[in-house]
């Protein structure tokens, strides 16, 4: 549809401009003067890999942060600045600028009723407040034609509807109260939760809010996507716009190489030198984990062997199985099938238990910090102590000193501040809290270490230390399994790395092999070469 | 399995030096802490209670009779109290534990009246009678995933109609032969009993709870069920069992109870959920792990009572003891540190680590920041 639409006003006369837009984090810039103009009624795709500031310019646009001074901006022809509310221009409209992310933001429990009331706000009620739900439920019917979806039971659970349908109330929520020409719709990964098959219809229903004028600002990594609904494309690397142009100039071929820069150019991708310092892996016989025909909801029979002494990666799209592997393999999810071997233990996937795991040596770093790993209002030295606090106890007894001196030694080992093993947990920053988290379960890893997102809202400080240890207990023997959307975790860890897409493994690379690039471009390629195998009416 | 290196770090025995205790601190000396008002604010309002108590009714209540009339008097609500602290130190909530002590009270009552049975049989098959009310209880809240609050409400609804059934509404007091009575009146220097067997029931919990790798489990599954369970606890089980641990210690404060009163009374298990809930929730406010905890549950029975106590002496009316318990319980919850945001914060002593003056980082802010640059 962007192919044969031919080249648009938006050069010319943009409707929305920014220019010199800058933002800093506790002095590291990532935003470096970027500009972006967006035509009237045109979509526009905002490219980039992990951390080339993507998030960042989005959220300034929609007034979540602000952005350094010097930036400017301007809406049709007024000047406008940026407030809490988006973008509002000294003269003209009001813009309205609304966003739909990635995991939608509804109330699953809620009906489409109650979820886009919740924003729009209920319909007038006389007495008492009382709502007068067949007019709301009438206007949430507009309001879902909108985006055309018609015939759903509005009063319906949402948590009930198909992803798609989701996906939709999301989009109808956002454009209530619009009229037409006067917002910007962002769309941050709107396919990341949406099946193959339903993604072509999310892009029909994209079309046909470009056919009535509305600015969207589109946001994926997935490139075949980019194709098929974006006019024009914008490509930020490290937190600058290298590429500006219409799709219609852009191959594949060229849009990943802007993304990635070219792989003869230094500097191009992220250093990634640091694996090279690794010792040889020397292959003995035996593996610490060999999984086979691994399945579940989402991957479709994953089989490795992990060696002694390698620390073997998992990369992939949200969506690919990624996000999953590391629960399956400690049992933490119930897998359908497939068989885990731990050194000479082979336990059928299904009946793998967290207890089992922690049995076998296997440790596993969950990724969601403060839900999934540690108790908040518990000190330092018991979150660490917890997976193997029988440990503690002699005589049945708990030897609270042993665990206060296990404790404090861990703080001192990974550099934890405040170095003070009885602070509560939740006292520490995001980096040290992640330490804690890492030494919790290096404690019980005697096997190997599974880390599913290690750094995953850590400072770059934490983030070097974080490897660092990493690294440190690999060269070590300790084997690990880490699975991260963040490929740098990978390139500076890993000795082997196994991409993912669809819930199979697509690629794989060891020791010279391995770099952001070539991760980044096996995980998009089997993207892309998928959305071509099955073109959908 | 094959001896891997790089696990050095993995155990006590660990070659690294052990650490020395951080020193160069402003804080006071452990022993010294352990006294303050922020720990033990229910000892201090214990003292203030014994005090208005002195100078109000002198004469009645300086007696000796006074003591172990408010111990007599509330052993059979600690033992409630101290039956709910497990489960909430698993995070379920038991509320059938006041109608598992009445259906308990009423079976004991009704097997001494209607079979041979001589006590001690009498009494273990009415404590198994109790642990089969917990199966029920877990079976609902564990095995069939009822939420614990609505799903134990049920089950005491359940237990209710047992007590209708087997009482026919009426007191039981046929068969309470007086060795049985002994068991609510025997005294050790003028203590009876039922006190005696409510304090080693706190002492198992104290040290259950406080000091083995069990405790350390049930409260990390109470805390944090994820990372719980994560870490290779069975929470499930966990909470299970703590669930027919409330109601055989409910159905021990049952069988107490009708050797107490001498009659098995089927009106009378309700009137204890809401003390023994104040009580539980009281103590959790206590000592320096702020967790649900035995001894701080007790020693707030121990308060309530002398307050109900103190003003029946004072020929106070009849509604003035509840608005004692909910002031008192209002404000040792408020200022009692629960979960211990403002109090801790502000007490100038609170150790402060060198080179993190108070920084306190908040988890939301700088942490959400990073991963917002990181985000894809």
């Amino acid at each position: 549809m962007a192919n044969g639409s031919g080249p648009r006003a938006g050069e010319r006369d943009p409707f929305i401009r920014l220019d010199r837009v800058s933002k800093s984090f506790e002095g590291n810039e990532v935003l470096h003067g970027v500009g972006l103009s967006l035509g009237r009624g045109e979509v526009h795709a905002l490219l980039g890999a992990n951390g080339s500031g993507k998030s960042t310019l989005i959220k300034i646009i929609t007034g979540y942060y602000s952005p350094s001074p010097g930036a400017a901006a301007w809406v049709g022809s007024s000047p406008a600045t940026f407030t809490r509310h988006g973008l509002s221009p000294s003269s003209g409209p009001a813009l309205l600028t609304r966003a739909v992310h990635q995991d939608l933001g509804l109330i699953g429990r809620f009906s489409a009723v109650d979820n886009t009331a919740i924003i729009t706000g209920y319909a007038g009620s006389r007495a008492l407040g009382r709502i007068r739900w067949r007019r709301q439920a009438r206007k949430t019917r507009e309001l879902l034609a909108v985006v055309g979806l018609r015939d759903l039971d509005v009063h319906k659970p949402i948590e009930d509807c198909e992803p798609l349908q989701r996906t939709q109330i999301a989009l109808a929520r956002a454009l209530a109260g619009w009229s037409e020409a006067d917002g910007l719709l962002i769309l941050d990964e709107p396919t990341a939760s949406l099946p193959d098959d339903q993604v072509q219809q999310l892009f029909a229903i994209i079309a046909s809010l470009r056919a009535r004028g509305i600015t969207v600002l589109y946001v994926s990594h997935r490139l075949s996507e980019v194709f098929e609904v974006a006019d024009r494309v914008t490509v930020l690397r490290a937190g600058a716009v290298v590429a500006r142009a219409p799709v219609a100039e852009l191959t594949r071929q060229t849009l990943v190489e802007l993304i990635m820069g070219a792989p003869d150019q230094p500097g191009g991708s992220a250093p990634v030198s640091d694996v090279r310092h690794a010792p040889p892996v020397r292959r003995r016989p035996a593996t610490v984990m060999s999984v086979t025909g691994l399945r579940s909801a989402k991957l479709r029979g994953v089989s490795f062997e992990l060696a002694p002494g390698e620390a073997l990666g998992f990369a992939g799209l949200i969506g690919s199985g990624l996000q999953e592997l590391p629960y399956l393999l400690v049992g933490a999810e119930r897998a359908a099938g497939g068989e885990i071997r731990v050194g000479q233990t082979s336990v059928p996937a299904r009946k793998m238990t967290p207890l089992r795991a922690t049995a076998l040596g296997v440790g596993l770093v969950p990724g969601e910090r403060m839900r999934e790993g540690l108790i908040g209002s518990r000190p330092v030295s018991e979150n660490i102590s917890l997976p193997q606090i029988r440990r503690f106890q002699r005589s049945g007894r708990l030897r609270r000193k042993d665990e206060h001196a296990f404790g404090q030694q861990w703080v001192r080992n990974l550099g934890i501040t405040p170095a003070d093993a009885r602070h509560e947990v939740r006292l520490l920053s995001g980096g040290n809290q992640q330490k804690v988290l890492l030494a919790k379960w290096l404690g019980v890893s005697s096997a190997l270490l599974i880390a599913a997102e290690p750094t995953a809202g850590v400072d770059v400080a934490a983030k070097e230390l974080i490897y660092a240890e990493l690294t440190r207990q690999r060269d070590l023997g300790l084997p690990m399994i880490i699975c991260s959307t963040d490929l740098t975790d990978l390139v500076r860890t890993c000795t082997r790395v196994i991409a993912l897409a669809d819930g199979q493994a697509v690629a794989e690379f060891a020791g010279d092999e391995i770099s952001e690039d070539s991760i980044l471009r096996a995980v998009l390629h089997r993207d892309a070469a998928q959305q071509e195998g099955s073109q959908r009416p | 399995m094959t001896e891997i290196p790089g696990t050095e770090l993995s155990g006590t025995e660990s070659p690294s030096t052990l650490p020395t205790p951080p020193a160069g601190r402003r804080e006071m000396p452990e022993w010294l802490r352990a006294f303050g008002f922020r720990r033990q604010s229910i000892v201090y309002v214990e003292l203030v209670a014994i005090a208005v108590f002195l100078v109000w009714v002198p004469a009645t209540f300086a007696a000796t009779s006074t003591v172990t009339g408010i111990l007599d008097q509330n052993a059979v609500t600690g033992l409630v109290a101290l039956a709910l602290v497990v489960p909430l130190a698993a995070g379920v909530f038991d509320l059938s534990i006041g109608f598992a002590l009445g259906a308990t009270s009423i079976f004991c009552a009704w097997l001494l009246g209607n079979t041979s049975m001589n006590v001690p049989e009498v009494v273990i098959i009415s404590v198994a009678f109790a642990a089969v009310i917990g199966c029920v209880n877990g079976f609902v809240v564990v095995t069939l995933r009822i939420d614990s609050f609505i799903g134990t409400l049920a089950t005491g609804s359940l237990l209710q109609s047992v007590i209708l059934i087997v009482s026919g509404d009426q007191d039981l007091t046929a068969g309470l032969t007086p060795r049985f009575l002994r068991l609510g009146t025997a005294s050790v220097g003028h203590v009876t009993v039922p006190v005696f067997v409510m304090l080693a029931i706190a002492l198992a919990i104290w040290y259950v709870l406080g000091h083995t790798a069990l405790g350390r489990r049930v409260h990390a599954t109470g805390l944090s069920e994820v990372p719980a369970k994560l870490a290779g606890i069975r929470t499930d089980r966990i909470r299970f069992c703590s669930l027919i641990l409330s109601a055989t210690i409910s159905g021990i404060a049952g069988i107490l109870l009708t050797a107490i009163v001498s009659a098995g009374d089927p009106t009378v298990g309700p009137s204890y959920l809401i003390p023994a809930f104040a009580a539980a929730f009281l103590g959790a406010t206590q000592f320096r792990d702020r967790l649900f905890n035995a001894w701080g549950t007790v020693l707030a029975v121990w308060l309530l009572g002398t307050i109900t106590a103190g003003l029946a002496l004072t020929n106070a009316p009849v509604w003035m003891p509840y608005i004692f318990q909910g002031v008192v319980l209002i404000v040792a919850l408020s200022m009692g540190s629960w979960r211990g945001r403002s109090i801790r914060l502000r007490w100038p002593l609170r150790p402060v680590p060198p080179g993190h003056d108070g920084e306190a980082p908040d988890p939301s802010g700088a942490a959400g920041l990073a991963q917002d640059t990181a985000g894809i």
